[in-house]
């Protein structure tokens, strides 16, 4: 019997307003606790709600972009539950009357089929607090307020997708269309994107829906496609063996890559929802939805689809760097001035990015701009340094802030060229290892790539690696297929 | 029967309240009473009236995402039945 | 030699003026009368605090402050307020034990409008717990009497408020009003009080509890003091999405005004059955001179009344279910228990921290809005109330302004209707219509029964007509004032 996966997401999204969804309390991430509160976002007796323009604003523009049906009406209504992080103990959500309706995103996969997500609904709500436990497992829970009242935009997709793999494709097409909009930067370690899954399995080609299983905790991309795969098979098996599973909600243990249900009893809620009277509705016209349909940003998709034309990047290429809004604008920076989009691209793509992934920095902090990055090209394609020496100084560049230029004088790296001085090198080296030279002269061409090697060992690395193989081939003679 | 023993406790968990067991009963009665003279808006037709929610009848009332002042840390803690570390202090969430 | 406690905000302004006398001198003649009264064998109870050192420091402030007190409006007479208003730096405890010792870190946008025009708080007023209630019998702080037979009740649940007002406790009052609040107590102590069109007072700081019934107003010993009072607390409010925005008139000039051809109408449904006998005549003999004065009396229909209770019952507890849930000894306010379970933790704290009425209110609205009973109950309801505000509506494209009695009854005996809340709610039946509407309503006294008890007049005028309110009101306090 096959199975197939049936995967829904529920994905919070912070949105980046400079105060609070209902209070001009500031959003700053990571000020001390319990600093940025007020009467309305501490639920004191008294105190009254009033939206944020900016969060309606951009809660449009989030929907546009995910192309949902934006509602020429709607409003606020209480979420009520108990909770220590909830101060008013309701949140102040979307339930009736969302502002955005259903929508679909595609995926976009690597060589593959695309493919539609659908979005059921997105909906503006405000957050809670932070929840601390104490080290001690019989301590008490600490909570900071200051996240209380953070625009949130909750996105809720329809079952549509099938793999782990999508699951992880959709949410990066979520993170770009929320970085092109500038409505988040979703990045997950700051809590501006939290996910939580629903997953059921069923007989392959059927339509009915299997038992739901939610699965929370998950705290990246990754973990998400993990917890899928270990759901996947741990269903599998049981549907395999004839056991009924039941609704359940589970954590993702990132220590075991494994999910587990989860320990406290989940209450049965009954949310209780009502329109708060506290604020009034929503109200747009056509023309307002539409001039801020025409205020949209190029989005992923498109400047996916114009990377590949204009600048002949390849899908792939294109998909990584559009990737994150800043990798696209940078790039787009450095060819504006450095006309070799496909050089551009590699470098970004293989030593910027590895650089970065090392320091775990972002493209935003890299201390090498566009025109830096220019003037390390210029130098290499004029032969002052060779391919490898570059990367060297561009490694130092990235570290220090330097400018090309300035590294290679300061280091002496210009690339050895002069024939001479060269020639002498060689002669060197064919001096001390005639052993190797008789090798090579006896067939073994890779004992030719040693020769070289010891040239540039010589010169640091400077020499010009052409020129040596030139004149290695002159004084040795034999094959022009040689890597340096 | 409208509201009987377990609907009261249903609905008193719900509020995070506790009752005696005569004040559940005496609850219930009175409850029951006030809900059977609900009844009286089964006369109306309201088949084509719209709800109101706001008298006034106002939408699109918001304000500019500019900051405005916080409460002093200090606030916080004095309104605080207990405090520590900065932070509002709850027994253990599981 | 009596007191500045027994005059008028019109009386003292001059005098203050002047620099005749001083707020500390009106203060201190008040406290003097709150502490005589306290020595009676049956207090009146109308304060829950009357901290001398914060007014102390409140006058002080306001000495400080622009424009100058004498040039404001109310130019530093003290006004008490009701314990459900946040005066910062005081306990605003809504007559609870869960916020017994709750200080407000803030004011509330009336207090600080009021504060500006020249008027301190002094002292907060006692009242039914969280606003709930109409005999102010439901307050941790003690019942509160009503000062022409203190073995009655004062009304609710501003109960405190009227009461300190007619007892020259006080020189006027803010109060509040979601059914009837203001109007019932004033009916009931034979003062003046007037809760306005829904959103021309800021409900920032007014500890909520139906929000979109909820208004503050005022409680006076005239109209022309009402009239100052509201004045100077109305306006809008960027702090509360709910405010009006629409100017606010000088209402103090339409006091004295004449009303010849003011067209009033009387409605049907307000005189029926369980109207007692001595409060019909006493309206009747309102509405005689207020046509007298020039009034044109015809009688109406609002064919809806007898909906009315049951909408605003299950419309104002939903809210106040909703609204009082965030009372939970966590942030502020009492935690009266030490416990490791957090359940545990709400469960006590709320339900030591509430009294009986409460706690069957936020029953009965949680019920109403829980998963199967939101048609059945709160939506009908919220339809209902259409009905009940184009009732109004109609009404006025006929009359300017509707005369009605306050409550179908005197104030009754303390105690006796505690076991019936029914009962109770039975009797705001008058009331309730007026803030499902959003409309403006006062109640004026109109003589007593006899018995000596007073009996209230009601006003009500269309939205934001609170001009035509404080003429026909003035006009009838001076036709019994001559009484």
């Amino acid at each position: 019997m096959q199975y197939e996966a049936v995967i829904g997401l529920e994905i919070h999204v912070q949105i980046n307003t400079r105060t609070k969804t209902f209070c001009r309390c500031s959003t700053e991430f990571g000020a001390p606790p319990n600093t940025h509160t007020c009467p309305v976002c501490l639920g004191l007796p008294g105190a009254l709600p009033v939206l944020n323009e900016e969060v309606i604003k951009k809660g449009i523009t989030a929907g546009l972009a995910l192309n949902c049906r934006v509602a020429k009406y709607s409003i606020f209504a209480r979420k009520n539950y108990f909770y220590p992080d909830l101060p008013k103990a309701y949140q102040i959500s979307q339930y009736a009357l969302p502002i955005n309706g259903p929508g679909r995103v595609k995926l976009v996969r690597p060589g593959g089929k695309e493919k539609w997500i659908g979005i059921t609904r997105a909906h503006l709500e405000e957050d809670a607090g932070k929840l601390v436990h104490d080290e001690a497992p019989r301590g008490p829970s600490y909570v900071d307020f200051n996240r209380c009242g953070v625009p949130l935009l909750e996105i809720v997709t329809e079952p549509d997708i099938r793999t782990p793999d999508d699951a992880y494709l959709f949410l990066t097409a979520i993170k770009e269309i929320m970085q092109y909009t500038g409505v988040s930067e979703c990045n997950m370690e700051k809590g501006e994107l939290r996910v939580d899954v629903n997953i059921s399995m069923r007989e392959a080609g059927k339509d009915s829906y299997g038992v739901k299983q939610e699965i929370k905790n998950m705290n990246s991309f990754a973990n998400v496609k993990r917890a899928l795969e270990y759901e996947i098979k741990r269903q599998t098996r049981l549907l395999r063996s004839g056991e009924v599973l039941t609704q359940q909600t589970r954590l993702f243990d990132p220590n075991k890559n494994a999910t587990v249900p989860m320990r406290t009893k989940e209450e049965a809620h009954d949310y209780r929802y009502f329109p708060d009277p506290d604020l009034v509705p929503v109200v747009l016209t056509s023309e307002e939805i539409s001039m801020l349909r025409e205020e949209l940003p190029e989005l992923p998709d498109r400047r996916r689809k114009r990377f590949v034309e204009e600048y002949n990047l390849t899908e792939y290429d294109a998909v990584n760097i559009c990737s994150s809004l800043s990798t696209a604008n940078y790039f787009e920076e450095a060819v504006r001035d450095y006309k070799q989009p496909k050089k551009i691209a590699n470098w970004i793509l293989t030593e910027l990015l590895r650089y970065l992934n090392e320091q775990k920095i972002d493209i935003d902090q890299c201390l090498v701009t566009p025109a830096m990055l220019k003037e390390l090209f210029d130098i290499m394609d004029s032969g002052v340094i060779s391919g490898k020496i570059g990367k060297d100084v561009f490694t130092e560049m990235m570290s220090s802030g330097k400018r090309a230029g300035a590294i290679v004088e300061q280091k002496g790296l210009k690339q050895v060229s002069d024939t001479g001085k060269l020639e002498g090198v060689v002669d060197e080296v064919l001096s001390e290892h005639g052993n190797v030279v008789a090798d090579y002269l006896g067939g073994k061409q890779k004992a030719f790539g040693f020769l070289v090697g010891q040239v540039m060992k010589k010169t640091k690395g400077k020499a010009n690696p052409k020129l040596v193989n030139e004149l290695l081939n002159q004084k040795i003679g034999g094959s022009d297929d040689l890597e340096q | 029967m409208k509201i009987d023993k377990t609907t009261i406790d249903w609905v008193a968990e719900l509020a995070r309240i506790n009752l005696s067991p005569e004040e559940k009963r005496e609850m219930e009665i009175q409850l029951a009473r006030i809900l059977d003279y609900m009844d009286v808006l089964n006369e109306l037709d309201l088949e084509d009236v719209e709800p109101t929610a706001h008298t006034l009848g106002y939408t699109n009332v918001m304000r500019k995402d500019e900051q405005g002042k916080s409460f002093d840390v200090g606030v916080v803690e004095k309104l605080a039945p207990k405090w520590g570390n900065g932070h509002v202090i709850v027994p253990r969430i599981v | 030699m009596s007191g500045l406690n027994t005059e008028t905000i019109a009386s003292l302004r001059e005098p203050l003026r002047k620099g005749d006398i001083d707020t500390f001198d009106i203060v201190n003649d008040i406290k003097r009368a709150i502490d005589q009264d306290a020595q009676h064998v049956q207090p009146l109870n109308a304060y829950i605090r009357f901290d001398m050192d914060l007014i102390g420091r409140e006058i002080e402030e306001s000495k400080a402050r622009q424009p100058a007190l004498r040039d404001t409006l109310l130019g530093g007479v003290p006004i008490a307020v009701k314990d459900l208003i946040n005066v910062m730096g005081g306990t605003t405890t809504c007559a609870s034990n869960i916020l017994r010792e709750y200080v407000s870190p803030y004011d509330a946008t009336a207090v600080q409008n009021m504060k500006r025009c020249g008027g301190i708080p002094a002292g907060k007023l006692n009242m039914d717990e969280f606003g709930r209630g109409s005999s102010n019998e439901n307050s941790a702080f003690g019942v509160v009497g009503n000062p022409f037979n203190r073995s009655k009740i004062p009304g609710g649940s501003s109960g405190g408020a009227a009461c300190a007002v007619a007892a020259d406790l006080a020189i006027a009052a803010l109060g509040s009003d979601t059914g009837g609040s203001i109007r019932q107590p004033a009916s009931m102590c034979g003062v003046f009080g007037i809760k306005p069109t829904y959103g021309r007072v800021s409900r920032y700081g007014l500890v909520a509890y139906a929000s979109s019934l909820d208004q503050i107003g005022t409680s006076a010993k005239t109209v022309a003091d009402g009239a100052l009072l509201l004045e100077a607390i109305s306006g809008h409010d960027v702090c509360d999405s709910t405010s009006a925005r629409e100017a606010v008139p000088r209402f103090s000039e339409y006091v004295g005004r004449e009303i010849k051809g003011l067209r009033i109408g009387i409605p049907d449904e307000y005189f029926g059955e369980g109207l007692d006998e001595e409060v019909r005549n006493c309206i009747h003999r309102g509405i005689k001179v207020l046509e007298e004065a020039g009034a044109r009396i015809r009688k109406i229909s609002l064919k809806y009344t007898r909906y009315a209770i049951a909408t605003y019952y299950i419309i104002a507890t939903a809210e106040a279910s909703s609204n009082l849930a965030r009372f939970d000894g966590i942030r502020y306010g009492t935690r009266s228990v030490e416990t490791d379970d957090l359940i545990d933790l709400y469960h006590e704290n709320r339900s030591k921290g509430f009294g009986e009425e409460v706690k069957r209110r936020i029953l009965l609205g949680t019920f109403t809005l829980s998963s199967g009973y939101y048609d059945a109950y709160y939506l009908k309801a919220q339809k209902a109330r259409t009905l009940v505000q184009r009732d109004f509506h109609d009404a006025f494209r006929e009359v300017d302004l509707i005369v009605t009695p306050v409550s179908p009854i005197p104030a009754w005996d303390i105690g006796v209707m505690v076991d019936d809340p029914l009962q109770m709610y039975l009797a705001d039946v008058y009331t309730v219509p007026v803030n499902l509407a959003g409309l403006p309503g006062a109640s004026v006294p109109c003589g007593r029964t006899a018995d000596g008890l007073p009996v209230g007049l009601q006003l009500i005028a269309p939205l934001f007509r609170e001009d035509e309110i404080f003429r026909a009101a003035s006009v009838v306090e001076e036709g019994f004032d001559a009484v």
